[in-house]
């Protein structure tokens, strides 16, 4: 009877281990043309980006949905790094914060280019919130990412490294000094979000969104990004035809000439180039 | 049998049921205690309490569809001075339903719709020492903080705008009591919200069955958030030939976020047309001043400090004392 026991408990763990395969959501980023957003409110614009919008989501994805925007938050967003070394970037990682009155939400994200490096890295911390995802830049260039989140009160705000690892303890290699953290470029953010309508496609939900930045201290507009994202599916099957639905609308998107910008940046290296890049030279 | 088998059953048991359970259910819960001291007609009473109230709970869902989940969640109060549950081991919320894209359906024990949307109004949320008068004013003799036999549904928020609709089974043979049924309504957009509800409660013994409603508004400018409803009950409903008995009550509210934590400030004030009658059926205004210091996001310490003008209900001798309530509380919540 013991044998037995020992054979159910310990079986009764494999197939957990070997279901677990980690889960993976896509992101695409399309940065938009400025002008649209300059000549009309946030709002107007967003709104007329939603019809725009709907009507691809038509004609790639056979979908009907609302062309509307919601208005969804509004935040202010800005990144962190050591000034004058900038050692998160040159390790990395991008450390980023929003902040929505006491609501403080930090990220810590991979920003390597290299896939077995993103994989292998542990970002798990305690209260964190981890992902992994593959954000998708024009053309269709696929980049994977691990990202954790933590909330946490304006008094626990990390500025200094050592703080930032005691939220997230991968970064305890790099926090030999207590180096300072400064907002990367001076560059505060105000970020309005707004949701477009969720989709399915073969089961598989699509959300989409639009964010628009405008400088914190003046109100200049500074970018404004069209996004859509899902969960991967297991079904090999599945997958493929989810990716090939979602290629067919980044396409579609990049080649909306009303709408699409043509800046290549992403939001962090616009963010850290704000300034002429003056931030990170010593 | 010996340990040794007893352990590797128990192993075994929870190995094949915990990965399962563990995936979709959660322990969660408020713990709160502190001190309060509040002085009246000469008379200075210190007591252990709490602020928010304190309770435990497990929540949880399981994946039906790639659309549907069915949901439930049990909820307890706890008494933090005594250790015991005070109201039965599930009376904060014992409901199962099923969450779908055209919105929730429950069913069981849970919160009251009106009484639910006091936490947009009062920035005391109800709770501690000032809450004592507040969730009085708030319910205007009327409405309660939970719902029994009810069904709940909660339509999705469309544009900011959302509906929620709940009636509640009597359980009482025909011509005894009555069933309830309240609906609520919540628009918020960018900084401003506005809500709205409507809610007669169930009758569980022969009488008349009243009503209340509400109508309230919030804004944040910036930093600082101002809120104000009124609130209306009408005690028998024009079911006997005596006059109605009613309650109307305004309060209004300021939350400001200073330095790591958020100062507030709130006024109740409830008026009788029949004048002091019980602790629920009387006029009253109180004014709570606080502070929440958040330590984490789990943890907050805070103070609370009120004046209440109007007297006290004596349950004893069944008069009202008339004279100045003063009080003061401290104390920590930690969210787990």
């Amino acid at each position: 009877m013991k044998r037995t026991l020992i054979a159910i408990a310990l079986l009764a763990a494999l197939p957990v281990a070997a279901q677990v395969s980690e889960p993976m959501s896509r992101e695409f980023k399309l940065p938009l043309l400025e002008a649209p957003f300059t000549k009309a409110s946030a709002d107007e614009a967003a709104n007329a980006y939603a019809k725009s919008f709907a009507t691809l989501v038509m004609t790639t994805q056979g979908v009907e949905i609302r062309p509307r925007a919601e208005f969804d938050k509004e935040r202010e967003v800005r990144f962190l790094d050591t000034p004058g070394t900038c050692a998160l970037r040159g390790a990395g990682y991008i450390l980023r914060e929003r902040v929505y009155r006491q609501d403080y939400r930090v990220t810590l994200k991979t920003r390597s280019a290299d896939e077995a490096w993103v994989r292998a890295t542990r970002l798990d911390g305690p209260e964190a919130s981890v992902k992994l995802e593959e954000d998708v830049v024009p053309p269709g260039t696929g980049k994977l990412s691990r990202s954790a989140t933590v909330r946490i009160v304006p008094r626990q705000a990390p500025r200094t490294l050592a703080q930032a690892a005691e939220l997230f303890p991968a970064l305890k290699r790099l926090a030999t000094s207590d180096a300072p953290l400064e907002v990367v470029e001076g560059l505060k953010v105000k970020e309005t979000v707004y949701k477009l309508p969720d989709w399915r496609v073969a089961g598989v939900k699509f959300e989409a969104g639009l964010s628009v930045w405008h400088a914190a201290s003046d109100g200049r507009l500074l970018f404004v990004e069209s996004d859509f994202s899902y969960d991967v599916p297991q079904d090999p099957a599945k997958a493929r035809e989810v990716a090939e639905k979602a290629q067919a609308l980044f396409a579609a998107m990049q080649a909306d000439a009303a709408w699409a910008g043509a800046r290549t940046q992403t939001k962090t290296d616009f963010t850290y180039g704000a300034a002429g890049g003056k931030f990170c030279k010593p | 049998m010996n340990r040794l088998t007893k352990t590797l059953i128990a192993t075994a048991v929870a190995a094949i049921a915990l990965p399962a359970a563990a995936q979709n259910v959660t322990l969660y819960g408020v713990a709160d205690v502190g001190i309060a001291v509040t002085s009246f007609d000469g008379q200075t009473l210190t007591a252990v309490r709490e602020n928010r109230t304190a309770r435990w709970g497990i929540r949880g869902f399981e994946k039906l569809t790639s659309d549907i989940e069915a949901i439930f969640r049990l909820e307890g109060e706890i008494d933090m001075g005594t250790g015991t549950s005070p109201d039965g081991l599930f009376y904060r919320q014992a409901w199962a339903g099923l969450k779908t894209p055209y919105g929730i359906g429950r069913m069981g024990q849970t919160k009251d719709l009106f009484d639910d949307l006091s936490e947009y109004i009062d920035p005391f949320r109800n709770d501690g020492i000032f809450g004592d008068y507040s969730k009085r004013a708030w319910r205007v003799g009327v409405a309660k903080s939970r719902v029994s036999n009810s069904i709940t549904y909660e339509a999705p928020s469309v544009y900011g705008l959302q509906f929620k609709a709940q009636y509640s089974v009597d359980e009482t043979p025909t011509g005894v009591g009555a069933s309830g049924w309240s609906v609520s309504g919540v628009y918020a957009y960018r900084d401003l919200t506005l809500l709205a509800a409507y809610d007669r409660p169930t009758l569980t013994a022969t009488g008349p069955q009243g009503d209340a409603y509400v109508l309230g508004a919030a804004y944040q400018f910036g930093p600082v958030r101002v809120s104000g409803s009124y609130n209306f009950g009408n005690l028998n409903n024009a079911t006997v030939k005596a006059p109605d008995t009613e309650l109307s009550a305004y309060t209004l509210g300021v939350a400001w976020d200073v330095g790591p934590g958020q100062a507030k400030a709130a006024y109740s004030r409830m008026n009788s047309n029949v004048g002091d009658v019980n602790a629920s059926i009387r006029d009253l205004s109180a004014i709570g001043v606080g502070y929440d210091y958040f330590f984490s996001k789990r943890t907050t310490l805070y103070v609370i400090g009120l004046y209440q003008g109007d007297g006290q209900y004596d349950s004893g001798t069944k008069k009202f004392i008339y004279g100045t309530t003063l009080g003061a509380q401290v104390g920590i919540t930690h969210f787990f």
